[in-house]
């Protein structure tokens, strides 16, 4: 009885490593895919739309606007064959070295994530006329002209973020570059576009060794200094308080990496309107570490309007060009 | 059938006596309690795949110091445990209990070599409203061919498993009738148009060219490419192909379509599957996921059922559990990762742990008899 029971289990080990080997196998595969938007949002995106923050861009002439479908807040295109679009989610997404193996690997570029991070490194990043931090993921010069290819950018949009992507072929990408540098300069965030810069009533000073550009989309105008091309220095009218304050002021901190807690009166300073009240004025350079970003912001709140001037870049730029930014704030006016 | 003087005479031989020694069984079992406790640290930084592959699936745990590896110590316990059960233990009611508890743990150790050999453990990553009958593996690959007819649904798909891709070696398909060639094949490689292998001048799209690339320690992040030759009847062509493009080639022979792609090795589901919703919550004030819940829709034998699956509630359907793995937000919708485990043998734990619970009781039950006869015994004595 014993051995016919020692048998049995022998026997019954033995058959489990019987594994199999390679083989031809067939089988019937089925697939469904998910069903298009008809043009109203998807179910939920209502939801979804009202819980993150929309954004404002300017498409670059000759690119066409196309319709936003599922999650996608915009779609466009730069030319034939390709394909834009931008769309916002919250948190960090996975994050920029997660993201950027997926979109490598969607051009069939098998990097690995010691390769992946220096490719990150080397990308361009600055902060969009809104004052958003953006990193562009150009992957063209990887590729052979008639690859698929992309071109992405990752814009920290307070908690949430947003992915700008083009794809088409590699030469489409390369001819589209400079656009799409400029499309993810001009995002802004927030509601909608007050007055366009040839309308504008707003008028100010250039201060003295200040260029200024003209603005698009909310943006007013765009302010370089002269010889200094680390940071610039905008002006964005948003309908309403834009907020409010305090909100703002946290939000820009967020951006900065940054805590204001209780050091929001030490960083702000409030500064007479000849014409209207007073500007609030909040410089974030006495926090910010050495070797970062940093921002100074302008903040005027009018009747059912309120005005940014923002200077961004290096903190050693903006800790320079503060007089500069005084002069100009205490210079606008509502004509 | 054996005689107990067979036994008995086996029982007295040095090897049985070694075999069945009680402090190998002791020595064992604390070997694999050092085992699991180094594979857990390990596994932090490795990986959990690495700890397996290192301390669980081998022989030896390689190193500079040898030691005993979880295989080899499980199959040791193995027949230390099935020689004692055979000629230690004497095969009597009142051992009715330690007998039962013996080969309760047999069984489970049996269950532990179904579940090495057999078990398939796959993804299912799945869109709001994709549907599919088909799992991915996590290492594996295949080369698929299929013929291609534009927006169907369904589709007849012979594979060959990347075991069987070698240089100069061909497999002849019966349906669809063509002979595939492996002219050469990267277990690993990466896409570069001055690699070593060309995209032939017929071939429409793909990848330019691919070299190869050294393996990873966890096969899950290479991704193979190889240059193949299709022949059908007199016509044939070559197709160079990675594993890393998401879309197949397709390949025209005697005005019949082809697609071909190299891809993460497919198995059949009994059963359709679609993701209808996909849910996930955040701790207040983050966007950390502090749950997430998918609803899917079964489809299998004419029957469409609805089914929830959260962490701790997984889908059950014969051999196969789907458990909720993971999730993605991405520009198509959110998307869903199932974790699929088909296990054979997945029921062996719990019949050996009822076997084992079974024989502690009857132990248990025996041995509180033979106190009470003891007691009487005494009584009648003094």
């Amino acid at each position: 009885m014993k051995i016919v029971l020692v048998l049995g289990v022998l026997g019954a080990v033995c058959l489990t490593g019987c594994g199999d080997g390679p083989q031809v196998r067939t089988y019937t595969e089925v697939y469904t895919t998910p069903p298009a938007s008809t043009g109203g949002p998807a179910e939920g995106q209502e939801q979804m739309q009202a819980e993150v923050p929309q954004l404002q861009y300017q498409l670059p002439t000759g690119w066409a606007e196309g319709e936003a479908k599922r999650m996608r807040l915009a779609s466009f295109a730069s030319g034939e064959d390709t394909d834009g679009s931008i769309i916002i989610l919250p948190g960090n997404a996975g994050g920029a070295l997660a993201n950027a193996r997926r979109w490598a690997g969607q051009i069939s570029l098998e990097w690995t994530d010691a390769e992946l991070e220096a490719f990150l490194a080397r990308q361009e990043r600055f902060v969009s006329v809104g004052s958003l931090p953006v990193v562009v993921l150009d992957f063209t010069p990887a590729l052979e002209p008639a690859a698929p290819s992309m071109l992405a950018a990752i814009v920290v949009v307070g908690e949430s973020t947003a992915f700008v992507k083009l794809t088409g072929s590699n030469e489409a990408m390369i001819a589209a570059r400079s656009g799409f540098g400029a499309l993810c300069r001009s995002l802004t965030q927030g509601e909608v576009v007050a007055e366009r810069n040839t309308e504008s009533a707003f008028r100010w000073d250039l201060p003295d060794g200040w260029e200024e550009e003209p603005g698009q989309g909310m943006r007013l105008a765009t302010f370089r200094v002269t010889d200094d091309t680390d940071g610039l220095c905008t002006v964005v009218v948003l309908n309403g308080d834009g907020g409010g304050l305090q909100p703002n002021i946290e939000r820009w901190a967020r951006q900065l990496g940054i805590t204001v807690g209780e050091r929001a009166s030490e960083i702000t300073t409030e500064l007479p309107m000849a014409h209207h009240g007073s500007l609030v004025l909040v410089d974030y350079t006495p926090l910010t570490p050495e070797d970062g970003s940093s921002m100074a912001v302008g903040v005027w709140q009018l009747a059912g309007q309120t005005v940014y001037l923002k200077l961004s870049g290096p903190v050693s730029f903006v800790r320079q060009n503060l007089p500069g930014l005084r002069e100009l704030c205490t210079s606008l006016r509502k004509e | 059938m054996a005689s107990p003087g067979l036994i008995a005479r086996m029982r007295k031989t040095k090897l049985i006596q070694r075999l069945m020694d009680l402090r190998v069984a002791v020595v064992c079992l604390l070997l694999l309690m050092v085992l699991t406790a180094w594979g857990t640290i390990y596994q932090k930084g490795y990986g959990l795949w690495a700890a397996q592959e290192r301390f669980f699936y081998s022989w030896v745990v390689d190193g500079s110091i040898p030691f005993p590896g979880g295989r080899l110590l499980l199959w040791v316990l193995f027949v230390n445990l099935l020689t004692a059960t055979v000629f230690r233990l004497i095969y009597r009611w009142r051992n009715a209990g330690l007998i039962l508890i013996h080969w309760g743990l047999l069984v489970l150790l049996v269950g532990s070599f179904v579940t090495y050999h057999h078990a398939i453990e796959s993804n299912v990553p799945l869109l709001e409203g994709e549907a599919t009958n088909v799992s991915q593996d996590y290492r594996q690959w295949e080369l698929s061919i299929w013929p291609y007819v534009a927006g169907a649904g369904e589709w007849q798909v012979t594979a060959i498993d990347a075991g069987l891709l070698r240089a100069e070696q061909a497999v002849t398909l019966e349906k669809p009738a063509v002979v595939v060639t492996t002219l050469d094949y990267f277990p690993n490689s990466s896409p570069n148009p001055d690699g070593t292998l060309k995209r032939p001048a017929e071939q429409a799209g793909g990848i330019a060219g691919l070299y190869q690339a050294d393996t990873n320690q966890d096969p899950q992040r290479d991704v193979p490419g190889g240059l193949f030759r299709l022949v059908s009847g007199d016509a044939q062509a070559t197709v160079l192909l990675y594993g890393g493009l998401v879309n197949p080639q397709l390949v025209t022979l005697n005005d019949e379509t082809y697609a071909v792609q190299l891809r993460r090795k497919r198995y059949s589901l009994p059963f359709t599957i679609s993701l209808t919703d996909f849910v996930k919550e955040e701790h207040p004030g983050t966007s950390m996921p502090s749950s997430y819940e998918s609803t899917v829709r079964v489809t299998y034998g004419g029957v469409d059922r609805p089914v929830r699956i959260f962490m701790n509630n997984p889908l059950r359907h014969h051999n196969f559990t789907f458990y909720q793995a993971s999730f993605a937000e991405t520009e198509d919708g959110e998307q869903s990762v199932f974790a699929v485990v088909e296990n054979a043998g997945r029921l062996i734990p719990y019949i050996s742990s009822g076997i084992v619970f079974f024989g502690m009781s009857v132990h248990f039950l025996v041995m509180l008899a033979q106190r009470r006869e003891t007691r009487i015994q005494r009584k009648m004595a003094a």
